[in-house]
């Protein structure tokens, strides 16, 4: 099926929408995998006694950001991709 | 979605039937508006499906619509 969730007899959703879709959460997905690799290359590389400043709560906010960054990125790129298709 | 190599007609033959809207071509193919833009833009390469409803919607052969240009 090409379109889904008609509304009012328009269509709401269709294949190109599920593929820029699909597109950004990809790109969300690297996000994350780049960030959570580069934050254990830090903490495995680092010497520890740069590292007294990374508790279990700093760890855990960093954990939240790296999902919300991933978010973020995966929409931005959403809104790219309709942006360039209206040029 | 970036350039695509599949060229298409359909901006002419939409013209060549009583100037029919993207939205009403849009609503005869099941896709939106906008991905109707993104096909005449060459932005977008429609699905198999898509690319014979379309062709389907204009009434000519789905070759008389869309081309493969490297």
């Amino acid at each position: 099926m090409l379109a889904r969730g008609k509304l009012g007899g328009a269509v709401a959703e269709d294949e190109r929408d599920r593929a820029i879709d699909a597109v950004g959460g990809s790109v969300g997905h690297g996000a994350i995998v780049l960030c959570l690799v580069g934050f254990a290359v830090m903490l495995g590389l680092s010497p520890p006694q740069r590292l007294t400043w990374v508790t279990p709560p700093v760890v855990a906010t960093r954990m939240l950001f790296i999902l919300l960054w991933s978010g973020i990125v995966d929409y931005a790129t959403r809104g790219v991709l309709y942006w360039r298709d209206r040029r | 979605m970036s350039p695509t190599p599949i060229r298409n007609h359909i901006r002419r033959l939409r013209d060549a039937r009583d100037g029919l809207t993207q939205e009403a071509l849009g609503a005869a193919c099941g896709v939106t508006r906008q991905t109707i833009i993104a096909l005449e833009a060459e932005r977008y390469a429609p699905s198999l499906e898509l690319a014979f409803r379309i062709a389907r919607a204009l009434g000519v052969g789905i070759d008389d619509v869309f081309r493969w240009e490297e």
